[in-house]
């Protein structure tokens, strides 16, 4: 039996956008052609996109498998908590403002690729530029994970719908299909690439949210008929997901939870633009008044991420898609079970395609953030003589092999808590912070005694993770309980992080250290 | 003492600063009434300050001149 308004023209309809998506992306590597033999050529489009392109490559990482499947997917199992993605956007940005000028500046200035090679310089550390590189790659794969998830619930809706059967077989030959298309599609045309298809994406998901968000409301009797259906179901729905026979909180925000709602929006704001690929975007910006104008304009798509996120409150509107939610006991789900019962068979198609490539192309951009770092950063560090065209050729090999390692990451956490594995990276990435995003204001921390803050972050941090997450067996939460209430485990490392960092490097001032920075002031904020 | 080119990240700072007071007044708005659109308090005030931060953000860019940078 089929489900919804799911039929073969919805199924012709995906497979011809996808295979339009993948002609772009094999022809972006001839367009502006640069010598893509070259690694910074590869990774960076040739640091030549303008901002109008620049704002569509960063608002293109913001419409991810996170914000159509991970967000809400969390408001629906847990309630208006998982809105702390509103705040984080916001802050995100202006974090942004605050730090990648500087950086897309000084590594302009002294040819940079990655934040690791900033740091490098600016403590005089290698130690330290490696263990920024490494988190930086080991943050990246539960968040490619995530977008994994993002695409294997489009799927699963989509043959569910075909087929009327679920089968596990079926959904995995056409996730390692995808997996494929992408690993050629990263491997021939880079960023470039991956910008010009964010362009399209970027065109599908707004058709697809704005419509949805329009559409719906006004048919199912909007928002109102949503929350008063959820205060009668909600305790169903509490029950088949977490198997908690209590009614999920929607109307607003517990008080109880807004330690924990403040901090997980500022620790992942202060996590955001220390991602690797966060950074290879910035720098990629031809300009750097570009590169202001068009972060500072990037809270704009924050608001289609709210709406997506109140997509998992609007299920309530749509009883049979929430029944299939109910059903298939999974979160993840949400977002494309209400595509399927509400639209036409040819908008199913399209729309289902935008989620899923709104996973594919993060995950390519990722990727290819993680092989600069791991290639430029660690591995040249030991091993020096590597020729430019046996690095690029490791780079492309690495950014194909990352993602099917991140395919692992997809067991530890359940699809509905999908969210928590973006959680996980951005405790581990924030840790970077100190000499990251200090590191451009101050040169008076001390290299060793930042390395030791790090250290103190990182271990700190996975011994919380572990003990928040005992009673559970898998990934569940990124709060831990304090005297002020749940804070978000990346705020608490942080501040044992910072701690470790000023004292260290004021014991080492007093110890007679001063600062031996390859970087002077004024290249990070004046073009030379 | 603060630099000269520092103008547009003090600028910023303050208005990052301003950002997290207005999404952070608890009190005021979260509350599932009034409802704006069918959509509670809590959701429709934090909606409409990624507008606010917008332009908040896009006006200390435009108005703010970094010194020293090359046009």
């Amino acid at each position: 039996m089929a489900l919804g308004n799911i039929d073969t023209v919805s199924v012709a309809v995906f497979v011809v956008l996808f295979a339009i998506f993948a002609f772009l992306g094999f022809w972006a590597s001839r367009w502006r052609k640069g010598d893509l033999s070259k690694i910074d050529e590869w990774g960076l489009g040739g640091r030549r996109l303008g901002w109008l392109l620049v704002w569509f490559l960063m608002g293109a990482d913001l419409f991810t498998a996170y914000t159509f499947i991970a967000v809400p997917s969390g408001m629906l199992a847990n309630g208006a908590f998982y809105f702390f993605a509103v705040p984080y956007v916001a802050w995100g940005f202006a974090i942004a403002l605050l730090t990648m000028p500087r950086l897309w500046t000084v590594s302009k200035n002294k040819g940079y690729v990655t934040a690791s090679d900033f740091v490098k310089d600016r403590f005089n550390s290698k130690s330290l530029a490696i263990a920024v590189a490494l988190t930086g790659v080991v943050a990246e794969l539960p968040y490619i994970a995530l977008q994994i998830i993002g695409m294997q619930a489009v799927l699963a809706v989509l043959l569910v719908g075909l087929t009327g059967v679920a089968s596990k077989t079926v959904l995995d030959v056409a996730l390692a299909l995808a997996f494929i298309v992408l690993a050629l599609f990263t491997f021939t045309s880079g960023l470039r690439g991956a910008a010009l298809t964010g362009v399209m994406k970027d065109i599908l998901i707004w058709i697809t949210v704005l419509t949805v968000i329009v559409y719906v409301p006004l048919a199912y009797g909007g928002f109102a008929a949503a929350f008063n259906n959820a205060l009668h179901n909600s305790v169903t729905v509490n029950y088949a997901i977490n198997h908690v026979k209590k009614p999920i909180p929607y109307s607003f925000l517990p008080p109880t939870l807004i330690p924990a709602y403040f901090s997980t929006a500022l620790g992942s704001a202060l996590a955001l633009y220390l991602y690797p690929h966060a950074i290879n975007g910035s720098l990629s910006s031809e300009d750097k008044n570009k590169l202001k104008l068009g972060t500072s304009l990037l809270p704009v798509y924050g608001v289609g991420l709210a709406l997506l996120a109140l997509f998992g409150i609007l299920i309530y509107a749509v009883p049979s898609a929430l029944a299939l939610v109910v059903k298939l006991a999974n979160g993840a789900v949400t977002v494309p079970a209400l595509v399927a019962f509400t639209m036409p068979d040819w908008f199913v198609g399209l729309a289902f395609l935008a989620i899923f490539i709104g996973g594919l192309v993060p995950a390519a951009i990722m990727a290819i953030g993680v092989a600069n770092l791991l290639v430029r950063n660690v591995i040249k560090e030991f091993k020096k003589d590597l020729d430019p065209r046996t690095e690029s050729t490791l780079a492309k090999i690495i950014s194909t092999i990352f993602k099917f390692v991140a395919l692992g990451f997809v067991f530890v956490v359940p699809a509905t808590y999908a969210i928590q594995l973006q959680l996980l990276g951005g405790i581990l990435i924030s840790q970077t912070l100190p000499p990251v995003f200090l590191g451009l204001y101050t040169k008076r921390l001390n290299g060793y005694a930042t390395f030791a803050g790090w250290g103190a972050g990182i271990l700190s941090a996975i011994a919380l993770i572990v003990e928040a997450n005992a009673k559970f067996g898998v990934i569940k939460t990124s709060l831990f309980s304090t005297p002020l209430g749940p804070i978000y485990i990346a705020i608490i490392a942080l501040a044992i992080n910072l701690a470790v960092s000023v004292v260290g490097s004021a014991i080492a001032s007093m110890a007679g250290w001063r600062p031996e920075t390859k970087i002077k002031e004024e290249e990070i904020t004046k073009e030379m | 003492m603060i630099h000269m080119n520092g103008k547009f990240y003090i600028a910023m700072g303050i208005a990052f600063l301003i950002d997290i007071i207005i999404y952070s007044i608890f009190p005021y708005f979260n509350t599932a009434t009034p409802s704006i659109g069918g959509l509670t308090l809590f959701y429709s005030y934090q909606i409409i300050l990624l507008l606010v931060s917008t332009i908040l953000f896009a006006a200390v860019v435009l108005v703010v001149r970094e010194n020293g940078s090359k046009r």
